[in-house]
């Protein structure tokens, strides 16, 4: 259809479109922006051509159709309403500016995730049985960890055992979901944070959640990788050197992951340093 | 309603009107022009809906989609992103919120007027 546009009509389009991009480009639109606008114009105009009847368009009935759009000046007001006065109908603005509760509930599943993983490991730890005489007699038997002083016998309540597995696999749970759910609320967070930028604020506490158990995770998976690389020349026992090697390697991922998490919070807060404010700022 | 100050009013509701427009499906922007102008009080022009909808795709509230069209040059067509249905959905509640608050006002100034 287009091929059947008589030049001077598609001439007298192409000027009109060439001056309401000018336009555009006067106002600070930039240039992808513009070409959407010029896409979405030559469009509409067409569509005007198309459905014009008789065809083919004459010079006039162009001039005409182009007299009844907005001239090119009625372009770009939105950016220069943008520069000069608050911004046309959006829910909530600055006033109401608040800390993301998706970044606050994603800090909580993290830290939540932390100490259940600290009670699943110190409660895993190897603990040595110790048996040993009492004063009448009978032998006690007793679980103590391994650094831990001589142990002195004391009969427990009967419902510790229950009650600690209780607690054990409900700690286990919180430590195996809570991951999950933090990083979750973490990426939702900083997407709503970019999305709605005047309304809320905690990137960085956002960013920290969404990052910080997929770090742990990679920072595993390359020590277990490092692990079997150097030990894979030791035929027994793993040597010394292997273990330097491996705890060296282990160091300096973790290192490179830490300088990773702090280069994209740098980047997710401009102009704030990691130590200080970090937390509550944009 | 040709008053300056109804065409600033209606500028600030084209971004609502424009996501309103397309919970019905997706549009290119005449047609989303047409949808419009079909409502009467909404209708708008193409110098104000265009460049709205251009910040609405770089927004993500509306995602593109270029298909052929036998005018010419491929149309793009917006459609709603579930960001922009949500954002829709913020707008949607605030502009209750503020309608009832016109309302309330507008009402107690008449009846103040009547007694």
């Amino acid at each position: 259809m287009s091929a059947d546009i008589p030049a001077v009509v598609r001439a007298r389009m192409n000027a009109h479109l060439d001056a309401v991009e000018t336009q555009l480009a006067s106002t600070g639109v930039p240039r992808e922006k513009r070409r959407s606008i010029i896409d979405d114009l030559e469009t509409h105009i067409l569509e005007m051509v198309r459905a014009s009847d008789p065809q083919p368009v004459t010079e006039d009935e162009i001039n005409a159709m182009i007299a009844r759009l907005d001239p090119p000046e009625a372009y770009g007001t939105e950016e220069i309403a943008a520069q000069n006065s608050p911004a046309p109908l959006k829910a909530p603005g600055p006033v109401d500016l608040r800390l993301c509760p998706g970044a606050k509930r994603g800090v909580f599943w993290i830290a939540l995730a932390i100490v259940a993983q600290l009670f699943v490991l110190g409660a895993l730890t190897p603990r040595t049985v110790v048996v040993q005489p009492t004063t009448t007699g009978s032998f006690v038997q007793s679980d103590v960890p391994n650094s831990a002083p001589p142990p002195q016998p004391m009969p427990a309540p009967p419902t510790a055992p229950i009650l600690g597995t209780m607690l054990f696999v409900a700690a286990g749970a919180v430590a195996i979901v809570a991951p999950i759910v933090g990083t979750l609320f973490g990426w939702m967070a900083v997407e709503e944070i970019k999305r709605l930028e005047n309304r809320f604020y905690g990137l960085a506490l956002a960013v920290f959640a969404a990052l910080f158990y997929p770090l742990i995770v990679i920072w595993v998976g390359a020590s277990i990788v490092w692990y079997r690389a150097v030990a894979a020349d030791s035929a027994g026992p793993v040597s010394d050197r292997a273990r330097t090697l491996w705890t060296i390697g282990a160091f300096a991922s973790a290192a490179l992951l830490t300088a990773a998490l702090c280069w994209v919070l740098r980047r997710a807060l401009p102009g704030a340093s990691i130590g200080g404010k970090l937390a509550l700022s944009r | 309603m040709d008053k300056a100050w109804s065409s600033q009013l209606k500028k600030g509701l084209v971004e609502l009107s424009a996501l309103a427009a397309l919970q019905t499906g997706e549009a290119y922007g005449y047609q989303l022009l047409q949808r419009l102008s079909a409502t009467g009080p909404l209708a708008t022009t193409e110098s104000t809906l265009y460049p709205v909808l251009s910040r609405l795709a770089d927004e993500k509230l509306v995602s593109v989609r270029q298909a052929p069209s036998p005018s010419g040059p491929p149309r793009r067509y917006y459609r709603l992103t579930a960001g922009g249905k949500k954002h829709l959905d913020e707008l949607r509640c605030y502009w209750s919120e503020l309608s009832a608050a016109l309302n309330q006002l507008l009402n107690s100034a008449q009846q103040g007027e009547r007694t």
